[in-house]
């Protein structure tokens, strides 16, 4: 019956008015989300796991980024992926891990959907191997620039040990042991931290059908909470870069003032030069910094009340367009959707979009102001 | 009969338009092309903040109008590379004239004022790169102010009748050229500037105390060679990817490094091969260099046919704008992509270079008859032939 049932499927075509995307929710907890592109020329697969029950601790800081580098280095994955155009991305986030196989339309999605089974099937990994793959987590730590300096520092000075940086660090590193990495692996590969998302021109139906069996196997289990995230008061900072920054925290991602924040960093650095926003969207409480690696001119102007107006009005279609620049490509589809739905099964960048959309200028400008309150972290590079 | 041929030759533009047509475009990509040759530390300082103050205002447009006509296309950027520097943007579809009258403002008519001016070499001397950017470009910049004056005569210097312009995206082949001739622009030759006679140091542009940077730098390719094509392919089989030679076998076998690529970067006389790895400071050591060179001289040698073939998919991808890495690096830290934009670029950008027209199936059909053999030498000739560059913090 199963293969008669799967040809069915395949024959069904693909009605003209069918919703671009279908969420499905597993009875273990786990998601999949299939978004149809017709157009895109690319193809994009991610599996995302919740950091619930597993986020960074001073116990376990930067396990997961140790796991996620060991899941990802399986034997004879690369090559094969390239050899068809595609390739294997990873990256640990407070939030939730990402695991994206990118690669060309022309190339049937089996491939990326097997890779990623691959990547979180058991895997044994013993001390030696962990101590190697430490040293390239060093490499990596090393290798951090302006913007994500600035940023931890920002997590760092608003949050406390709540805001550790989920990169860890080369102390952490050396903590590691076979024991504790399976154990944080077992308790992150449970169904209801697990999101698969696909996009590009694929089948809805046919996709679901080749991810449930996989994805139902995954232990049920009742989803872990996050732990509560809130802001201190913070203060200045100095951080081993140039040029400087100002870290706000922030509430959920689709609260009216994170918003308006976001919109308003977004505003002042687009009038300036070398400047960046960083902001990854969270239910929990989180973190926007915006800043420059050469000069201050833009946190002189962030929370002016001469650059209100300003702000709001170039504010707010930027932040659309933000948004909107995810869900114009697979690979962003893959990340952003994913990234939210990691967390809850609910959370859309739609939810994002009306709530800009639903900013005025009377809610606005209270929260550009808050960039100049003591609440706001400055920080200050110190390479001069 | 002779007036209103003279009259003409002064009045028509004589600059190269290079047209790339998408019908189904939605923006109209604009670029104009200025060679460079090798510069100073002073010379690259002066660009930087000339170029960083040059799109802010012209004679017709203020910062907001220059905004207003990019709305719905892309806003001016300004790109420098070791071999020229390039002023891109795009309007929405529909934007040709009023586009072209943008690009001609820019290029003739910078106001350049002062305010901007210094506040870009205040910016810019205390900039901090990253440390890819450094490696890739560690020239070193002597900032210190600029006058309006050397500024304008710098832009003169740059762009004038010998500037390529390429326009593509939503526009009729032939609209374009017909456009920018119908604009009749008098270039103004530099004017002689007195220059400062003050020294300014010159300064790295990487500051931070952590990272190094190993390089194997190979000859230049010159610019006419029409086989830079099989070094372009033998750098991807190189370092582009992870099942390249040098992910596998530097940063996964060794663990010398966490970024290591394989980069085709353009000089005033060609491209050069440059394999370029970061690491951190803490783990350099001198005799890494030799080390490397012997263990990919020995991974080339045991190269088979499906190193070939992931290469050539990889660079088919990578070219197409479809994969996240890439070797032809025309971008100050990256490979060039596909965009509309990147097309009207390449296309006016490789004429200009080589003689020859940028195709890129033709090119890729020519890679796919190189053999393994072939491949082989290629990647072997560079590593016999490079030089070993070290990076220090």
């Amino acid at each position: 019956m199963a293969p008669l049932l799967a040809l069915a499927l395949l024959a069904v075509p693909q009605l003209p008015d069918d919703p671009p995307r279908l969420r499905t929710i597993l009875p273990n907890g786990a998601v999949i989300l299939v978004e149809r592109m017709p157009k895109a020329k690319t193809i994009s697969a991610s599996l995302w796991i919740s950091s619930r029950g597993t986020e960074e601790s001073a116990e376990t800081h930067g396990l997961r980024h140790m796991a996620e580098h060991l899941m990802a280095a399986r034997p004879g994955i690369d090559a094969k992926l390239e050899s068809k155009g595609s390739i294997l991305l990873a990256q640990t986030l407070r939030d939730g891990m990402q695991f994206e196989v990118r690669g060309p339309s022309s190339e049937p999605i089996d491939l990326a959907l097997e890779t990623l089974f691959a990547v979180a099937s058991p895997m044994k990994v013993d001390a030696e191997r962990i101590i190697v793959e430490a040293k390239t987590l060093v490499q990596e730590l090393a290798l951090a620039e302006g913007p994500s300096l600035f940023a931890r520092a920002a997590w760092s000075a608003s949050y406390g040990a709540q805001g550790l940086d989920p990169l860890g660090n080369s102390t952490a590193f050396g903590q590691a042991t076979p024991a504790r990495l399976g154990n944080l692996v077992s308790r992150m590969l449970v169904g209801s931290n697990l999101v698969v998302v696909v996009a590009g021109p694929v089948s809805i139906d046919d996709t679901i059908a080749k991810i449930r069996p996989w994805l139902s196997a995954f232990p049920k289990s009742a989803p872990a909470p996050f732990s509560a995230r809130k802001a201190n008061s913070a203060g200045d900072a100095e951080v081993e870069a140039s040029g400087a920054a100002v870290g706000r925290a922030v509430d959920a991602y689709n609260d009216e003032s994170t918003l308006a924040i976001f919109a308003g960093a977004l505003a002042c650095a687009s009038e300036v030069s070398n400047s960046f926003v960083t902001y990854t969207p969270s239910i929990r409480p989180g973190l926007v910094t915006a800043g420059q690696t050469d000069g201050s001119e833009l946190t002189g102007k962030l929370g002016a009340a001469s650059q209100a107006s300003f702000a709001y009005t170039f504010g707010k279609p930027l932040a659309k367009r933000w948004v909107n620049r995810f869900l114009q490509s697979p690979s962003g589809v893959t990340y952003l959707r994913g990234l939210l739905l990691c967390q809850s099964s609910d959370a859309t960048p739609e939810a994002m979009l009306s709530g800009i959309d639903s900013l005025n200028y009377r809610t606005f400008e209270p929260a550009w102001r808050s960039w100049t309150s003591p609440d706001a972290v400055r920080l200050n590079g110190v390479f001069k | 009969m002779i007036w209103p041929m003279l009259a003409m030759a002064i009045l028509t533009s004589a600059n190269e338009v290079v047209e790339t047509p998408r019908p189904e475009a939605t923006t109209i990509s604009f670029v104009a092309i200025g060679f460079t040759g090798p510069q100073s530390p002073r010379d690259r300082a002066v660009l930087e903040i000339v170029m960083r103050a040059l799109p802010r205002q012209t004679i017709e447009y203020g910062l907001r109008q220059i905004d207003e006509i990019t709305t719905g296309g892309t806003p001016v950027r300004t790109v420098i590379m070791p071999d020229h520097v390039r002023i891109s943007f795009e309007t929405a579809r529909g934007g040709l004239k009023v586009g072209a009258s943008l690009l001609e403002s820019l290029l003739c008519r910078p106001v350049l004022n002062q305010e901007d001016l210094d506040r870009a070499w205040q910016d810019l001397r205390g900039r901090n790169l990253p440390a890819w950017n450094a490696a890739l470009d560690p020239t070193p910049y002597a900032w210190g102010p600029v006058t309006q004056a050397e500024a304008t005569a710098q832009v003169q210097k740059l762009f004038n009748q010998n500037t390529w312009i390429g326009v593509g995206g939503a526009i009729q082949l032939g609209e374009a050229k017909a456009e920018w001739s119908r604009r009749a622009i008098t270039w103004t030759a530099p004017t002689p500037v007195r220059v400062s006679r003050n020294q300014y140091p010159a300064v790295s542009g990487l500051i931070t105390r952590q990272v190094s940077w190993l390089e194997l730098q190979g000859p230049t390719i010159p610019a006419a060679d029409a086989a830079w094509g099989t070094g372009l392919l033998a750098a991807t089989a190189l370092g582009t990817g992870k099942g390249s030679s040098l992910h596998r076998i530097v940063r996964e076998r060794e663990r010398l490094s966490y970024r290591q690529e394989a980069v085709l970067w353009p000089t005033p006389e060609g491209w050069c091969t440059r394999l370029i790895l970061l690491q951190r400071s803490s783990e350099a050591d001198p005799s890494q260099g030799e080390k490397v060179t012997a263990l990919l001289r020995e991974d080339v040698n045991s190269w088979q046919d499906s190193d070939r073939l992931r290469a050539l998919r990889v660079l088919r991808e990578s070219l197409a704008g479809e994969f996240p890495l890439g070797a032809l690096y025309l971008e100050p830290s990256g490979p060039i992509g596909s965009r509309t934009a990147d097309e009207t670029f390449m296309a006016a950008y490789f004429r200009a270079k080589t003689g020859r027209t940028w195709n890129r199936e033709a090119l890729l059909a020519g890679l796919e008859k190189v053999s393994l053999d072939e491949l082989k030498q290629t990647a072997l000739e560079f590593l016999n032939a490079a030089k070993l560059i070290r990076g220090l913090d």
